[in-house]
């Protein structure tokens, strides 16, 4: 329940960012794609759990 | 506790900037991830509002029949209102005004046992006159 979360999608953000120019320099595009994915997922993974205690709550609290 | 809001906004709005520009997709996901977080650092506040609201309605005695009702249509209409606005937020109104048509209908639907009481005590009314 911490602020750390923001932070932590935005240093996944920008790994994922720099590992495209890395590829995109050393002449591996192919692999962009794939990075971007991954980073996206893990992004995810961070951001899921979140979102579903949000939710578990305001069911709970309304009675849905 | 304003100020811990306070800077949850700062903090968002600084790093949406950041994201938007190099990976706009992440940039959508910490959008989402501050609206949790905002809503979970006043869940407190809350809990005791919901402790006030149905303690009063109880001791009313009439409208605790429909107190349960209300407290569902609220909660639709938060959620409903928090995936219209991510919606909107990432561009996609279309979807948005999907998602709130879908809510009002929800809310609708959940409202209509009151409307149809409504309606009888009125009946009634008349029949009396």
């Amino acid at each position: 329940m911490d602020i750390e979360i923001i932070f932590r999608i935005a240093a996944v953000g920008l790994i994922v960012a720099v590992l495209n120019q890395v590829l995109a320099r050393s002449g591996k595009e192919e692999y962009t794609m794939l990075v971007t994915l991954a980073g996206l997922i893990a992004a995810l993974m961070l951001v899921l759990p979140y979102i579903s205690t949000l939710f578990g709550y305001v069911r709970s609290v309304f009675g849905l | 506790m304003i100020f811990k809001l306070l800077g949850i906004a700062a903090a968002e709005i600084v790093i949406y900037a950041l994201l938007r520009r190099i990976r706009p997709e992440f940039a959508v996901l910490s959008e989402i991830a501050a609206a949790a977080l905002v809503f979970f650092t006043v869940a407190g506040e809350l809990g005791s509002v919901k402790a006030f609201f149905e303690e009063t309605v109880n001791a009313s005695g009439t409208g605790s029949a429909y107190a349960g009702i209300l407290l569902k249509i609220l909660g639709t209409a938060l959620i409903t209102q928090f995936a219209a606005d991510a919606a909107r937020d990432s561009g996609q109104s279309a979807l948005a005004e999907k998602i709130e048509f879908a809510g009002k209908l929800l809310m609708l639907s959940l409202a209509l046992p009151v409307l149809k009481a409504v309606l009888q005590l009125i009946t009634s009314l008349s029949n009396g006159l």
